[in-house]
């Protein structure tokens, strides 16, 4: 039996991720549509569930600095009981290391990462309605070094937490590491070219495609048609504090209408090296 | 059975020292050297069940059959547990443990996985079903409430016991199927909640025992209740439902009932390293014969907290 490898969706939160993986979930079926409720739960590297049943222990009673030293050797465990294959991960991770310096995307068992990226004005706004907090709240958040998605220090989770820290940290953490050399896409430019990107995406994890199933997918999952789902049967990982629909407006620019001068200042103040590393400004 | 070094402890299991103490644990008699406040005490009478002592544990199993970061199990079934750097149990035939604590293991972790995996594998070695459920006692019997991590079992079993009822257990239920009946045997008098959830069942989590040193969760802790299996009237099965506007309860029937079988087992991929292959899959599909099963499904809102418990009595009061 050969381990499964890992296919890394990497971005930081709401910046076009669960468009892309329902993409390439339609991809890897031919092109078929997307029943958004119906997909498989990959969203971050591995449920507490996983962890009980794989390693046997309550991971809910670990610490977290137990669960990150766990990593690595929860990353082989998945990929072994994967039966082969292309393992599909949604995380929101910045790229880390464990205390022993053993990478959290250990590149042996990686078959390669892509990175999402979108301007942090527009983050800043979705990510608000997302959390259901105010916009400067939001901001603070993402030029918080030590932020955390699904941190477990209050209350029970069922994902792992994910280390995030600040927009730029994040950005700079996978632009800057040497151990995977993901592909970085712009959210904004897969607006523009979806077909294109998601070709260039497929490549570099190795999914073969042909031109007709690159057309069947991204028609598959065009903006409206998931929105559409949504409105109908809701969405299952729209958290319950949200303060709008997941699937808002799939638009680009959205914060010149939503954002005060001051507001987009800040952003701009905090993240404008990175921002001007990957054309925003 | 096979250990990689010489410094093992004695295997006689009928021997404890004159200081160990007999505590109710999931319907055997526990005789412990270790102060273990968790279960209830039993007046020391008779001849143990199972055995827990102080004693060297080794690092490693020799050619372990299974192997994970905490768990090995060798080729007769006896499981070494690394629970932290601190403290390994060495586990066998269901009623021996060896605790080897490290110089600076605090308690609160022996209790922890004592009451946690520890106790699941001592049942699985005993050939028990083991359901992965909290589980509280009303007038009318037990209802286990059943699911994977983070659902909030222990959160409403709590609900639970804020409106009478008598918490049984928590995390790990044992139970009986015979006489066409399922019992529920009680556990730990312990509940351990996240803080959030401390603070929605009004009890300031400052208030609380604390659980493991550096981890958030605290222990509520509950009076010493029964030492006896109660009759089993329901199972809830919980999961959560972000598109949900309120929990909904869904009587189930048919084998979909008890699918997939290891949302509801406790550790059903340990169990089948430890000899329990189908047996805990058909002991299950008995189980559900005998006990009518729901789906009881919240917001992830914790809010929905009075709702949750008026369906899961309301589940209890629905049998026969």
């Amino acid at each position: 039996m050969t381990a499964a490898r890992f296919g890394w969706l990497v971005s930081y939160p709401k910046s076009g991720n669960t468009w892309l993986r329902m993409m390439l979930s339609s991809l890897q079926s031919g092109g078929k549509p997307v029943d958004i409720n119906a997909l498989q739960d990959d969203s971050s590297v591995a449920t507490f569930a996983e962890v009980d049943e794989l390693f046997g222990l309550e991971a809910s009673e670990l610490t977290g600095e137990e669960i990150a030293d766990l990593r690595p050797a929860l990353c082989a465990a998945l990929a072994a009981d994967a039966d082969g294959g292309l393992l599909l991960r949604k995380v929101h991770d910045r790229f880390w290391r464990t205390g022993a310096g053993e990478a959290a995307f250990p590149p042996q068992i990686s078959q390669g990462a892509v990175y999402l990226v979108r301007d942090p004005r527009d983050v800043a706004v979705s990510f608000s309605h997302h959390r259901g907090t105010a916009i400067d709240r939001t901001i603070e958040f993402m030029a918080n070094d030590g932020a955390f998605m699904a941190d477990a220090a209050s209350g029970a989770k069922i994902q792992l937490p994910q280390p995030l820290g600040s927009w730029s940290g994040h950005v700079l953490s996978w632009l800057d590491q040497t151990s995977l050399s993901p592909l970085v896409i712009r959210y904004e430019d897969m607006l523009r070219d979806p077909h294109g990107l998601l070709a260039q995406v497929a490549s570099h994890l190795g999914i073969a495609v042909t031109d007709a199933m690159l057309d069947s997918a991204v028609a598959a999952t065009r903006f409206e048609t998931l929105a559409g789902q949504e409105r109908i049967r809701g969405f299952r990982e729209r958290q319950s504090e949200s303060t709008d629909v997941f699937f808002r407006t799939g638009r680009a620019g959205g914060w010149r209408d939503r954002l005060s001068s001051a507001q987009a200042r800040a952003i701009v103040e905090r993240h404008g090296a990175v921002m001007d590393r990957l054309g925003y400004l | 059975m096979a250990l990689s070094t010489s410094k093992r402890a004695a295997p006689n299991s009928a021997m404890a020292s004159d200081a160990a103490e007999d505590r109710y644990f999931y319907g055997y008699r526990l005789r412990t050297e270790l102060p273990i406040a968790s279960f209830p005490p039993l007046p020391r009478e008779g001849a143990a069940d199972i055995v827990l002592r102080h004693g060297d544990v080794p690092p490693s199993l020799d050619a372990p059959v299974w192997k994970s970061p905490f768990i090995e199990v060798d080729t007769d079934g006896c499981l070494l547990l690394k629970a932290s750097g601190q403290l390994r149990f060495l586990i066998r035939d269901g009623r021996d443990v060896v605790a080897d604590l490290g110089p600076n293991c605090p308690i609160q972790d022996v209790e922890t996985f004592l009451q946690g995996t520890a106790a699941g594998v001592l049942l699985h070695q005993r050939g028990d079903l083991i359901l992965h459920a909290s589980c509280v006692h009303g007038g009318d019997g037990a209802v286990a409430i059943a699911g994977l991590s983070g659902r909030g079992k222990s959160t409403l079993a709590a609900g639970l016991v804020a409106h009478g009822y008598e918490a049984m257990t928590d995390d790990i239920c044992r139970i009986a199927v015979g006489d066409g009946r399922a019992h529920a045997f009680p556990g730990p008098l312990r509940l351990r909640l996240w803080p959030d959830a401390a603070r929605a069942l009004s009890h300031p989590p400052e208030s609380l025992l604390a659980g493991r040193p550096g981890h958030a969760k605290r222990l509520l802790v509950l009076p010493p209740g029964r030492c006896e299996p109660a009759p089993l009237g329901a199972i809830v099965r919980l999961g959560v439902d972000p598109r949900l506007k309120a929990p909904t309860l869904i009587r189930l029937s048919g084998p979909a009932s008890v699918m997939p079988a290891t949302e509801m087992l406790y550790r059903a991929r340990l169990g089948r390293h430890l000899g329990r292959r189908e047996g805990q899959f058909q002991d299950l599909t008995r189980l559900a014969t005998l006990v009518p099963i729901f789906s009881l499904t919240r917001t992830g809102n914790v809010a929905d907290l009075p709702d949750l418990v008026r369906l899961a009595a309301s589940a209890l009061q629905a049998h026969p």
